[in-house]
């Protein structure tokens, strides 16, 4: 799979920057709110369901412990409030990014019933909460991990100093 | 005796008169006639011939097998050439169910069935454990006493390399896939693995001996989900 250097920046959290590798033919949308990034297999070849990354730069507010397992403890609650037959498969501590991070995966049931694998890694860049998520379709599950692997292999997280200045 | 619900599509009754109703219904007889003869007292149901469809024409199989100290549980899933799957698994006292599930929902069925659960990452010092094949064998028994033992004499060899447990929590995982290829030939796959508490296993084996290697629990489920064929690797079925 040939793989597309890309960074993703927001207005909403200056100074950070994620840098990784993704698929070069995958269709790719910034926003300049959560979620930062999304890049998603064409409709051609996605066939079921659209493998997908999601990058989010989120802006901590000022209240929120800098506590990145706190933080991820409370994502798991709400993931399991909200996201439709969730299966926990991994949630442990992690490097990310040349940080100290946090992996998880799950299952859950996608439209229009289909199982789908979310990897997710985070990590706290300053008072920024970066989070990147893999979700892709088991049935070519070889291809996915390999991705996510590619993915977590070149991923940079950077706190650009001058800017935070 | 066998009853039929049409809401989850799912026959329920003894094991062996399920059974008997399975082989019946994988035949080409008239429903009507199968259902007086092996569950009487049913009608027939539209969703019975998506079930038929599945069983009569299955594009693969796979065979779940989970073992640990207390039970033995087999299951059976197909996923016919008709776009409809079909499980089998035994329930209570007994009794055992067929059922019709979407497709689409295999990975996460076969991940609940197994009961799979997160675990800790090994360090990059915890590496393959050696392990008496014979152990493993004994692991997979039908007899609950034999496995127990075997245990016994495989959780020490574990513990020297990962350390205690969190509890004392443990099975063995066999699943077993069957298809026929692209080219008519027979295909298969097999994947054993142990969950010791928190900790993920996959069994190697290579020239007569066999090691388990500590995985993180997505490593495990990713082997473990492999067992499923290739589209690409799956032909008619015959």
């Amino acid at each position: 799979m040939d793989l597309e250097r890309i960074s993703v920046t927001t207005t909403t959290a200056p100074g950070v920057a994620v840098d990784v590798d993704i698929p070069g033919t995958w269709e790719v949308e910034r926003r300049d709110c959560a979620p930062t990034l999304v890049a998603k297999l064409s409709a051609e070849e996605a066939g079921p369901f659209a493998d997908n990354i999601v990058v989010t730069l989120e802006p901590l507010p000022s209240e929120t412990p800098r506590d990145l397992e706190a933080i991820t403890a409370i994502s798991r609650a709400q993931q399991h409030a909200s996201v439709p037959d969730l299966h926990l498969l991994e949630d442990r501590p992690a490097a990310v990014g040349g940080l100290r991070g946090h992996s998880r995966a799950l299952l859950q049931t996608a439209p229009p019933g289909l199982t789908v694998i979310t990897r997710q890694v985070f990590a706290l860049a300053g008072d920024t909460l970066v989070t990147l998520a893999l979700t892709s379709f088991p049935f070519r599950d070889r291809e996915s991990s390999a991705l996510m692997e590619q993915i977590l292999d070149t991923l940079s997280i950077r706190l650009d100093v001058e800017d935070l200045a | 005796m066998i009853a039929f619900d049409p809401a989850t599509a799912s026959f329920r009754g003894p094991s062996a008169s399920l059974d008997h109703l399975i082989s019946a219904l994988s035949t080409d007889d008239e429903l009507s006639a199968v259902l007086a003869a092996h569950a009487s007292g049913i009608a027939a149901d539209p969703t019975m011939d998506g079930i038929r469809g599945a069983l009569t024409a299955p594009l693969f199989r796979v065979g779940i097998t989970v073992s640990g100290p207390g039970a033995q549980q087999h299951h059976d899933l197909l996923v016919g050439a008709n776009g409809v799957g079909v499980r089998r698994s035994p329930l209570k006292d007994g009794l055992a169910e067929l059922t019709a599930y979407p497709i689409g929902t295999l990975p996460g069925g076969m991940t609940r069935l197994v009961r799979f659960l997160p675990g800790t990452a090994p360090t990059p010092e915890q590496g393959p454990i050696r392990v008496p094949q014979e152990q493993l064998v004994r692991l997979t028994d039908p007899d609950a006493a034999t496995r127990v033992a075997a245990w016994s004499g495989l959780d020490p060899l574990i513990g020297d390399v990962l350390g205690p447990a969190a509890d004392d929590s443990w099975q063995i995982v066999e699943a077993r896939s069957s298809w026929t290829s692209l080219d008519e030939e027979p295909g298969e796959d097999l994947v054993v693995q142990i969950r010791r508490a928190e900790h993920h296993l996959l069994i190697e084996e290579e020239n007569g001996s066999a090691s388990l290697r500590p995985v993180t629990s997505l490593r495990a489920w990713e082997e473990f989900i492999r067992v499923l064929p290739e589209h690409d690797e799956v032909g008619a079925p015959r």
